[in-house]
């Protein structure tokens, strides 16, 4: 291969990937796992507006729906490239993807949350700020998986039907996953609740 | 009262238990999202000027692109060559030559834009090919097929019946129903088909639609509400 059919190569490769070289998408991952998230910003800003515009013609959308459809797709894929689950190869097809799944939820309008009957977390002995401390502490010990499902499950409000069609598993399968994930969640949140005599 | 030991020891219903996982994970990502989130906001609102609420802008103000600024100074042209050369012709045919002069003025919006193309499907590329090319019978069976893969995108559906009607003998009445369709449920595109709608029934000889279609794209000033104007005018001089 020539040089310059190499260096023709290389450019198309890094369009599909934000123009991020590989290196630099290793690096990005690197950052985001250190809890830095300076170089996903600077891709975010650039990406957003044409990501929007996109929606908009594609679907002839409001703009207030593309932003928030544009906003929440940047949160997730922040998520998923932090728990290293996103390979390099065409980023930009998978978040365009994940985009037009999402603008789907929000028009059919799946972008609900129910309304719940007065259960409280917490005695009134203003302890919600230290549980979530532990919650966070408890979260951040799964794996990848289990944060990616649960937070999709219980945050979005995705469906099991949803879920299984982007994880590539049954419906059965992700509900078993759940269950599994939701309890593992539950032990280590209950022993650092009983460690620290709450 | 329920608490988080209720929770922990598995000691609520099913339906209690599922409640209370939602309710931690909506604090607790709310929480964090929404820090997060905000930061984003504020990056975009700072650096692109992008807003979640966009800012009303005066008419006037509105982006053209340089090729639809070209396209109004070319139909204005064609226009006023067209009344020079018409002088002397009765006011039905004067207002049937500068329907079909707006008419002629292909609609440029179907370039494929740098960097857009890797989203594009094939199919759609092979549209926006032939409707750049002129080549519209091909262009309009190609937005024909994309509309029924996608029926929520009127872009697809405005280029299809623009397609058709840029062809030699057009059926209004089809290419009609379709522009009304899109003015019923698309905003953007359905600014867009009105003008050509009328334009349509003006074709049509069905002068009332058409003064109640232009009628209305002069009050909204929509797309195209000057030449509407003009429209309207000589439309009103056939009565008068």
């Amino acid at each position: 291969m020539s040089t310059m059919t190499m260096a023709k190569t290389g450019l198309k490769e890094a369009d599909k990937n934000f123009r991020l070289s590989e290196t630099e998408f290793e690096q990005l991952l690197t950052q985001l796992q250190e809890g830095k998230e300076q170089l996903f910003e600077s891709i975010f800003l650039v990406q957003f507006e044409p990501a929007m515009n996109y929606l908009k013609k594609r679907f002839n959308t409001e703009h207030e729906l593309a932003y928030d459809s544009v906003m929440t797709t940047m949160t997730d894929f922040f998520y998923r490239l932090k728990s290293g689950k996103v390979k390099y190869g065409n980023l930009r097809y998978l978040f365009n993807q994940m985009l037009v799944q999402e603008y789907y939820r929000r028009y059919k309008k799946e972008w609900q949350y129910e309304e719940f009957d007065g259960i409280d977390l917490v005695d009134d002995d203003g302890q919600e700020e230290e549980i979530m401390i532990f919650f966070d502490y408890a979260f951040n010990r799964l794996g990848a998986a289990c944060q990616e499902l649960l937070r999709a499950y219980y945050y979005q409000g995705v469906s099991y039907p949803t879920l299984a069609e982007q994880l590539g598993k049954s419906q059965a399968a992700i509900r078993k996953q759940k269950q599994r994930c939701q309890q593992h969640l539950k032990s280590l949140f209950r022993a650092l609740l009983e460690q620290n005599s709450l | 009262m329920k608490t988080i030991w209720d929770y922990l020891h598995n000691r609520l219903s099913p339906e209690e238990d599922e409640q209370l996982t939602r309710q931690l994970f909506r604090t607790y990502f709310s929480e964090v999202d929404g820090t997060r989130q905000q930061r984003w906001a504020q990056l975009l609102s700072e650096n692109k000027g992008i807003e979640r609420r966009q800012k009303i802008i005066k008419r006037d103000a509105k982006k053209q692109t340089p090729i639809r600024w070209i396209a109004i100074l070319a139909a204005a042209g064609a226009t006023a060559l067209l009344l020079l050369f018409i002088g002397g012709s009765n006011k039905g045919d004067d207002l049937q030559q500068q329907v079909q002069a707006y008419i002629e003025v292909i609609y440029p919006e179907s370039e494929i834009r740098k960097g857009e193309a890797a989203e594009l499907e094939e199919q759609e590329i092979l549209a926006r090919l032939a409707y750049n090319e002129q080549r519209f019978a091909e262009a309009e069976l190609l937005w024909q097929r994309l509309s029924e893969q996608y029926p929520t995108v009127f872009e697809y559906k405005f280029l299809q019946a623009l397609s058709a009607l840029y062809q030699p003998s057009p059926n209004y009445e089809e290419v009609g129903l379709i522009m009304e369709g899109i003015t019923t449920n698309s905003r953007f595109w359905g600014e867009q088909a009105r003008w050509y709608l009328a334009l349509i029934r003006l074709k049509q000889n069905r002068n009332e639609d058409a003064q109640l279609l232009l009628r209305y794209i002069i009050e909204k000033d929509d797309w195209k509400s000057s030449e509407a104007a003009k429209l309207l005018e000589r439309l009103d001089d056939l009565y008068f």
